[in-house]
């Protein structure tokens, strides 16, 4: 367990390492490419990304991000840099919860139901929940929104903007909940269907327990695996579409300020906003694969 | 219903169950060899039981359906597409539209003209979409293909030889790479390659960021293929490692492979759309903006036409014309609908053993795999706008314009001052008004084509005479006007006749002294090289009958335009004064030499030759004329580029007709760069081509005279033509020049004058299909020294001038420089960047 942990935090680091260079080469590539005469070679390009890396990294052992310039002046990576990875976690975490917290138990009641069409159409609708581009989904709602403002000349939520409240969290939540959501619903459904046709599931209705302690305890300590899988995969689906939504709503988040980042060439604010998703990613994998000996005693047992 | 639910269900897990998948080399697929009649019905059962298996398949059918249609589009969707999305452009600048009683700008929402409405350039998006269809499916096949390729070596080698140091660094980068989310990952990458740089980009970038997940999931497959009892046999027998992961590894992947092929070309087509929407589409050289929703409309300029492209156009106008982004949405989500259902389908036919997965590995596979690279290769090459514009050129008639030319060369020679401009003048403002081009020139509140440059002009009244007789009085030759001499007005030249014996005068360094110079009853014969310019004036002094100069030059013209206001002209009293061409000159040269001096002063010798001659000029008085030039724009739409002005350049007067009635028709010379110029605007005006620059269209009067009138009068101030086109959108300003003439006979190469701008020498080059020469022979016809230029003749189309006439045209030669013209034009007002 310890070393198990200890490598994957070797890897994470050379993750870090791998994320903070090649952010630092793509960003002065752009900015070379953004010249009418290129000034630099590939090879001076990447000395100079290795000389960028090596500052941004004696920066951060100190904790220091460094300094971006903006239209206001220069300001610290850090100022900008927390406040938007707050921004985002608040939508995030919102729109993970929103899709557990539906997903599972609809793609559960689905697996449970004897209803075809229920199941059909939930289906259908999850199809199309991993097929539909973000930004439809978005443009969908915000027309909804207008026409409804137009009909009854009030408005429903914000329809863009920034603000800690109900108005404008509900349509970015919206948005970054759908892929998650349908994700959800197919996994928990497809795993509980093949967890229902188990022996043990049979052996447990033999004994008479009634159908929520057969699924309750026995079918859903099955399920937790898997789960957790779809989830740990859902938070990926959210951080590749964050960016999009973010965009399309103006929510000041990681997503929106590294695309900003890469427009206006602040080279520190991209890799830094990169270095953070990157860890995330990583570290949510970490617990994952942790938590996994936890909850599943086979997994433990298989790798001691 | 219990099948769609397990064919939903199964379409929406498409990975986890690849346990179901059998053996590629399943036991069906090796039934061959000869059979019996029971073998045969049983056969026949089995292909039965794999239709009816085949028509089950939902997810198939839907897939193949939507796929096939797809493949469909990419064919022949540009031929079937209801509009020309390159061409068929409204204005982006608000126009009142008639109908409506309104002023209108695009987009303009669906209707039954475009059912899916246009984009924010006025072009069709149903014709955009099936034009786009091209490239970004085959993009997509391409990023597949490429993913698959690398994701199945790394894996295989990764899985092959576990926690080996090549396993760790594969895993290890794939790990990297997927621990950023590709949108992002694509992005930076594609920026940092260069977008502009076209669709390889998209190819590489989207590669590198997207090979992971296949390696890992083949890494896993190869885990558990080493295992088996096969791979151990095929140790025994001593392959090596890469081939058993070439002859067992791979071919029992193949069947997953093919799955995840269709499954990832669905996850590739949604990254493109994702990256679409922030303006990273293929060969976009426009950035996103940021604040599209409140900061204006940011317009997407596409030039290849692409799904992703018409995505971003979609994103800037979210909110107020949502039928941008639906469409091309719309086409994406069918798009990946159906390739994720035929991945499915397929998945599912492979399980129940209905294909033989083994023909995927066969060697004609490599073939296949081939002919799909160049098919779609062709294909990529033969979509954008090039081809259209080529098409469009094409409706350039060599016969229309050659048709033109005759016209032009019937009107007496369109001299200046004459009936035949005058004529010419309104024809060509005529076909301006017919085409419904811009009217150019200003006065008081009126537009009219018709820019007069008032002059003063003398015309012959008789036709004027030189002819050479032998000392004895017989005649020796008869000189033509304005081919071999031509006559002078500079000074006491001017209307006279004479008879008398020619004198040369020479001149040497010393200062002259002219007072023992008698040139009574004698024409005086002077050497331009060698005589002082004002000659002329002491030999009318010394009583000379008339002037002839002998000149070096090729061509001469009699001097009809009093040019200089403050000039001296027709000083009384006049004598005949003419000028000799270099051929004609000679033939007197020969005469002169060893001729003895008959007098002689300081600084002058006078030799009597063996020769007489007759002078006759008689000319009118000098009378103002205006001369007419022709002037219509068509003006850019596009509110950036509609001040970067154009300039098509071409004379349209000549040499007139004499008093004896000798017509110099100038077909070739300048009558056939009207006549391009003028099929050049209908050709523009019936494709319907709207320039995103403003072309201005000049036939210029005056060329013959001595002060280049229109001509001077552009070049000296270009802006203001230039300004009346483009009112109210600030300064204007002339980017180029297109000087059109000898346009329609002569040989190839075409002829280019070395003193024309570079750049538009490599515009030519590359509209051209005729080989094209900088040529010396073509030097000195540019005519502006400011404005970048270009003159285009073909070789050797100088006729003799009597001989100049429409005869000569081919409409061959007009039309092949007219569709270059036509390619030039095109890409010089639509290109994004001039350079």
């Amino acid at each position: 367990m310890g070393r198990l942990i200890a490598q994957r935090l070797l890897f994470i680091l050379i993750t870090a390492l791998a994320i903070i260079y090649f952010g630092f080469l793509g960003m002065t590539l752009i900015a070379n490419n953004a010249l009418e005469e290129p000034e630099l070679t590939f090879t001076e390009a990447a000395t100079v990304a290795f000389d960028e890396s090596v500052t941004y990294i004696s920066g951060l052992v100190r904790g220091d991000f460094g300094i971006v310039d903006t239209v206001s002046g220069p300001r610290a990576v850090s100022d900008i840099l927390w406040f938007s990875v707050a921004n985002s976690m608040v939508l995030l975490s919102l729109a993970l919860a929103l899709a557990v917290a539906v997903g599972v138990p609809i793609g559960v009641l689905s697996a449970l139901s004897h209803k075809q069409w229920r199941v059909d159409a939930v289906l259908t609708l999850s199809v199309l929940g991993v097929s539909t581009p973000a930004f439809v989904i978005a443009a969908v709602l915000q027309q909804g929104g207008i026409k409804y403002l137009a009909t009854f000349g009030t408005r429903l939520v914000s329809m863009g903007g920034y603000g800690l409240d109900y108005q404008h969290l509900v349509m970015p939540v919206l948005v970054l909940a759908a892929r998650p959501f349908a994700y959800l619903v197919r996994a928990t459904y497809v795993n509980l269907t093949g967890v229902m046709r188990e022996d043990f599931i049979r052996t447990a209705r033999a004994k008479g327990l009634r159908q929520n302690a057969v699924v309750g305890v026995h079918a859903m300590r099955n399920m937790i695996v898997p789960l957790l899988t779809a989830i740990g995969l859902s938070v990926r689906f959210s951080l590749s579409i964050l960016p999009l939504v973010e965009f399309i709503f103006a929510w000041p988040g990681m997503g929106l300020r590294i695309l900003e980042a890469i427009q206006d060439g602040q080279a520190v604010l991209v890799v830094s906003i990169a270095l953070v998703i990157g860890l995330l990613i990583q570290l949510i994998g970490l617990l994952l694969d942790i938590s996994y000996r936890f909850v599943d005693p086979r997994v433990r047992e298989a790798h001691g | 219903m219990d099948r769609l639910r397990r064919v939903l269900e199964t379409l929406l897990n498409p990975r986890t169950r690849v346990e179901d998948m059998p053996p590629a080399f399943s036991a069906e697929a090796a039934t061959v060899g000869t059979v019996s009649a029971d073998e045969k019905v049983e056969q026949a059962m089995a292909r039965t039981r794999r239709r009816r298996r085949i028509w089950r398949n939902r997810p198939l059918i839907l897939g193949m359906i939507i796929v096939i249609g797809l493949l469909l589009v990419i064919l022949i969707g540009p031929l079937i597409a209801p509009h020309n999305p390159h061409l068929t452009v409204q204005a982006t600048l608000p126009y009142f539209d008639a109908e409506l009683g309104d002023i209108v700008r695009p987009p303009f929402p669906p209707s039954a003209d475009y059912l899916l409405g246009t984009d924010v350039w006025g072009n069709d998006l149903m014709s955009l979409l099936m034009h786009g269809a091209r490239i970004t499916l085959i993009a997509a096949a391409y990023i597949t293909l490429a993913r698959l390729a690398i994701g199945a070596i790394l894996g295989s080698i990764a899985g092959w030889r576990p926690e080996r140091f090549g396993d760790r660094i594969i895993t290890g980068v794939a790990g990297v790479i997927s621990s950023v989310p590709m949108l992002i990952s694509s992005m930076i990458l594609i920026l940092a390659i260069g977008i502009e740089k076209g669709l390889w980009v998209f190819i590489v970038a989207l590669s590198i960021v997207g090979w992971t997940e296949i390696a890992q999931y083949v890494r896993g497959e190869t885990l558990v293929i080493r295992n088996m009892p096969y791979i151990e046999g095929a140790e025994s027998i001593g392959m090596k490692g890469y081939q058993k992961i070439v002859r067992h590894v791979w071919p029992n992947l193949a069947p997953q492979l093919v799955t995840i092929t269709f499954l990832e070309i669905s996850t590739v087509l949604l990254l493109m759309a994702e990256l679409g929407f922030l303006s990273i589409f293929i060969g976009g050289a426009s950035f996103f903006s940021l604040d599209p929703v409140f900061g204006g409309q940011p317009r997407v300029l596409v030039e290849v036409p692409e799904w992703g492209a018409l995505i971003a156009q979609g994103a800037a106008n979210i909110r107020a014309n949502t039928w941008i982004l639906f469409s091309p949405a719309a086409a994406f989500l069918i798009a990946i609908i159906g390739f994720n259902a035929l991945g499915e389908g397929l998945r599912r036919l492979i399980a129940e053993g209905g294909v033989n997965t083994a023909v995927f590995l066969q060697k004609r596979m490599a073939l296949v795999l081939l002919g799909f690279f160049v098919i779609s290769w062709l294909i990529i090459e033969a979509t954008g706008p090039e081809l259209s514009y080529a098409a469009a050129a094409e409706a350039f008639s060599g016969e229309a314009a050659a048709a033109t030319v005759a016209t032009l060369a019937d009107m007496d020679g369109r001299g200046a001052g004459q009936a035949g401009s005058a004529a010419a003048a309104d024809y060509i403002a005529d076909k301006f008004r017919e085409y419904e081009l811009g009217r150019a020139m200003r006065i008081g509140a009126n537009t009219t084509y018709v820019h007069e440059i008032e002059t003063r002009l003398v015309q012959p009244v008789t036709q004027p005479v030189m002819s050479l007789l032998s000392a004895d009085g017989t005649e020796r030759s008869s000189l033509q006007h304005q081919i071999e001499f031509g006559f002078v007005i500079d000074g006491h030249g001017g209307s006279g006749d004479a008879t008398a014996q020619l004198t040369l005068v020479r001149f040497d360094d010393a200062a002259p002294d002219f007072s023992n110079l008698d040139l009574r009853n004698r024409i005086v014969v002077l050497e331009e090289d060698n005589a002082p310019p004002d000659f002329v004036t002491e030999a009318l002094r010394r009583r000379a009958q008339g002037v002839i100069w002998l000149t070096d030059e090729a061509v001469v013209r009699s001097q009809k335009q009093l040019a200089d206001p403050d000039g001296a002209y027709l000083l009384n009293p006049t004598l005949p004064v003419v000028r000799l061409k270099k051929d004609s000159a000679d033939s007197i040269r020969t005469q002169i030499n060893g001729a003895p001096a008959t007098q002689s002063g300081p600084g002058w010798t006078a030799h009597d030759l063996d020769l007489q001659a007759v002078l006759s000029v008689h000319l009118t008085p000098p009378e103002a004329v205006s001369v007419p030039s022709v002037v219509g724009y068509l003006a850019g739409y596009e509110f950036q580029t509609t001040t970067e002005v154009i300039v098509l350049f071409a004379s349209y007067d000549g040499l007139g007709i004499d008093p004896d009635g000798t017509v110099f028709p100038a077909a070739n010379h300048n009558a056939s760069g009207v006549a391009t110029l003028l099929e050049l605007v209908r050709q523009f005006q019936s494709q319907n081509i709207d320039p995103r620059r403003t072309l201005l269209f000049v036939a210029w009067g005056g060329s013959q005279l001595d002060e280049y009138g229109a001509a001077q009068a552009f070049l000296d101030n270009p802006e203001t033509y230039a300004s009346i086109a483009v009112p109210s959108r600030g300064t204007a300003e002339p980017i180029a020049v297109i000087q059109l003439d000898y346009a329609g006979a002569g040989d190839a190469p075409l002829q280019i004058d070395p003193a024309s701008d570079e750049w538009l020498i490599d515009l030519f080059d590359e509209a051209a299909d005729i080989p094209i020469a900088v040529d010396e022979a073509a030097v000195g016809n540019v005519l502006s020294a400011e404005i970048p230029s270009i003159h285009i003749q073909w070789a050797d189309g100088d006729f003799p001038i009597l001989e100049d006439t429409s005869d000569n045209i081919s409409p061959e030669r007009l039309r092949e420089l007219g569709e270059a013209l036509s390619l030039m034009l095109v890409r010089l007002t639509r290109q994004v960047v001039i350079e």
